[in-house]
């Protein structure tokens, strides 16, 4: 209610875009933080510059874009990393059902187009400014758009810096992709019953990993947990 | 071209779960059983990399405990505390650091 009374209270639409481009530049600290760290495991990992920037600006997505560099290095078929890449990025389905009842009147390209920079940074800015100005605000949509380039830009920079490391595990920078995959777990736990299932399926995961190919032990994993969550809910919830 | 088509790939499956709820009529109501019935899975799926990665080492073919393991141990506690996902890196990445300047 009080986020509806700001745009009641007399300010234009120019401010709020502008009080959202601030908030914007913010918030891009974090994907810029994040893709100067893929920047540097992307190099790690063997990639080239332009197959590092190119995953940051169309796939555009940290979690699988870190997932499918362990899993490139390990020889995955690449079924598998399109499929998990699928899944780790399932929250966005929300994301963009909950902004598509502001966009009714929007037209269909456009919303196919606004859907390619559709994040957490962007969601979030965005459906804040919509329910500030009272209405889907599109140029303000775009202006969110600053945390993407961010992440796109630093990737780059990413990279070149590691160029300039002879020896990165030296400098601990193999840790980079376990510290990532491991500390983006705890962002998407949220329930005690994700946290049991994930345990769980991680476990499962060690111990088939002595048993079978590279890839699958992550596909058993993600099995694992859609199996026992109802299992987790009902013991502690 | 091989990597440049797995690329193109990745990125037709993002895309998809960020635009089907936006272009299709009545997605929303499939997006959120997926949600619910498949979504447990991310967590899991990341938490499964990061363990293999740390407690079967590249060979995968028996347990090895580096200094990956205490490393990442203290990017996950800052990470749990502070909720800091640059600094939570660099802290894994400083111990592994000075583990191996250490040994």
């Amino acid at each position: 209610m009080a986020l509806a009374t700001e745009s009641i209270a007399g300010r234009s639409l120019g401010e709020l875009r502008r009080r959202l481009l601030l908030e914007s530049l913010a918030l891009a600290v974090s994907p810029v933080g994040f893709g100067l760290t893929f920047g540097l495991a992307a190099k790690a990992a063997g990639l080239t510059l332009g197959a590092s920037l190119a995953m940051s600006a169309f796939v555009m997505a940290g979690a699988a874009q870190f997932s499918s560099l362990i899993l490139l290095g390990q020889g995955t078929h690449w079924a598998v990393i399109v499929g998990l890449t699928a899944m780790i990025n399932l929250r966005n389905l929300v994301f963009a059902a909950a902004l598509a009842p502001w966009l009714t009147k929007t037209a269909l390209g456009h919303r196919a187009a606004m859907a390619q920079i559709l994040a957490d940074e962007t969601f979030a800015l965005a459906l804040a400014h919509f329910r500030r100005v009272g209405r889907a605000d599109l140029g303000g949509y775009w202006i969110t758009g600053v945390t993407s380039v961010g992440w796109v830009l630093a990737t780059g920079v990413g990279y070149l810096a590691a160029s300039l490391v002879p020896d990165p595990s030296a400098l601990g920078l193999d840790a980079v992709f376990p510290s990532a995959m491991a500390c983006l777990t705890i962002l998407l736990i949220d329930a005690k019953s994700a946290a049991l299932t994930t345990i769980l399926a991680a476990a499962a995961a060690v111990v088939l990993g002595l048993l079978l190919p590279p890839g699958l032990p992550v596909v058993a994993a993600a099995l694992v947990a859609v199996l026992l969550t109802p299992v987790a809910k009902r013991l502690v919830g | 071209v091989e990597l440049t088509l797995l690329i193109a790939l990745m990125a037709a499956a993002t895309y998809l779960t960020r635009a089907l709820p936006l272009i299709v009529p009545g997605a929303n109501r499939l997006a959120a059983w997926t949600v619910r019935w498949i979504g447990p899975a991310a967590p899991a799926t990341l938490a499964a990399l990061a363990a293999v990665n740390v407690l079967l080492g590249p060979s995968q073919t028996r347990f090895a405990l580096s200094p990956l393991v205490p490393a990442v141990g203290a990017a996950l506690a800052l990470m749990w505390w502070r909720q800091n996902l640059p600094a939570s890196i660099a802290v894994g990445v400083a111990v592994t650091a000075a583990i191996r300047w250490l040994a």
